[in-house]
């Protein structure tokens, strides 16, 4: 419960700190929580830490050529895009025919096999009447 | 200090963007400076940081075709990708480096804030070095914190937690620095063993 206060504590000092810079509010709000006598060292930590972290700008010539290089990939993006978009259906169509050729393929080879397994089996089935049928007829 | 929205509402530049990459130019030009400065004080030094900064830049144009809005800042997406670099990079060090306080970032010590400008410069040294030792998310929490000054809701976004998590995390790192800096017997071991990255 006490760490919960601190907390809400040490963030509204982070706040202060951010908004008004150059005013130290850590003495208004230890007055205000005298019974937390860790503040002190906290806030002191908050201080350093917002007196060592300042932005750091970019060289502007970093910045220029950076965003030249941006530009110039932005276009080769831009000029690529229908050119890929082509691409993508030219290759879609290309592999739905060559795959709707082999199914056919595979299709017309299967019915093919069946059949000749049919006749086969009927071949076998008529083979005892066709040997009968060669007998020479005894008078 | 909330983030002010800016002018022209960035989802008014994304569907541009969208539709015409070139568009990409004024986003970057918004969110550049901040970018960079992110990255400097993760990586800690400006070679890197450039190149990690463009990396950015180029990931975040090539993959704003499928670029949602979610309600999220668009600045939120940007600081996950750069997370996400960095945190590769980081990887791929084969040893941490220190931080290089180049004499700009020493020159914006001052001023500011009197009643800790009187610190001395080894100093400065010494507490970013505390904090580059601190894992990912906490060096995150803080840059985003005093650096972009974002409120704890929006660190929420783009940490991708709630902001009762942020106040917490932030109180915990709090404690564990003061007790680096004065050398707490207890915390010592435990934050130079933790994984920092």
């Amino acid at each position: 419960m006490k760490d919960f206060a601190v907390a809400d504590i040490v963030n509204i000092h982070a706040e202060a700190l951010n908004a008004n810079a150059g005013r130290d509010p850590s003495a208004e709000l230890m007055a205000a929580h005298p019974q937390h006598e860790e503040l002190a060292g906290l806030f002191r930590v908050a201080g350093r830490l917002k007196t060592a972290l300042k932005p750091v700008t970019p060289r502007p010539e970093f910045v220029a050529h950076l965003k030249q290089q941006l530009a110039r990939e932005a276009r080769t993006l831009k000029e690529q895009d229908p050119r890929r978009q082509q691409l993508v259906w030219l290759t879609i169509g290309i592999g739905s025919l060559v795959y709707s050729v082999g199914l056919l393929t595979m299709g017309i080879r299967a019915t093919w096999w069946m059949l000749g397994l049919v006749a086969l089996l009927l071949g076998w089935r008529k083979r005892p009447a066709l040997a009968k049928a060669r007998q020479p007829v005894r008078r | 200090m909330a983030v002010k929205p800016p002018a022209t509402h960035d989802s008014a530049l994304i569907e541009r963007a969208k539709a015409d990459p070139v568009a990409f130019g004024e986003l970057y030009e918004r969110y550049a400076g901040k970018i960079y400065s992110y990255i400097y004080y993760r990586t800690g030094n400006e070679h890197d940081a450039e190149d990690l900064t463009a990396r950015v830049f180029f990931r975040a144009m090539k993959r704003l075709p499928s670029y949602t809005d979610r309600g999220l800042p668009f600045s939120a997406w940007l600081y996950r990708i750069a997370h996400n670099l960095v945190a590769n990079w980081h990887r791929d060090q084969s040893r941490r480096k220190i931080v290089p306080l180049d004499e700009y970032i020493i020159h914006g010590l001052q001023s500011e804030a009197p009643e800790y400008a009187a610190e001395s410069r080894e100093d400065q040294e010494f507490l970013l070095r505390l904090v580059r030792r601190l894992p990912a998310e906490r060096q995150q929490l803080l840059i985003l914190k005093f650096i972009e000054q974002m409120s704890n809701a929006e660190i929420g976004m783009v940490m991708n937690r709630s902001e009762g998590a942020i106040k917490s995390l932030y109180h915990r790192t709090l404690v564990d620095l003061r007790d680096d800096i004065e050398g707490h017997p207890k915390t010592n071991g435990r934050s130079s063993a933790q994984g920092r990255y």
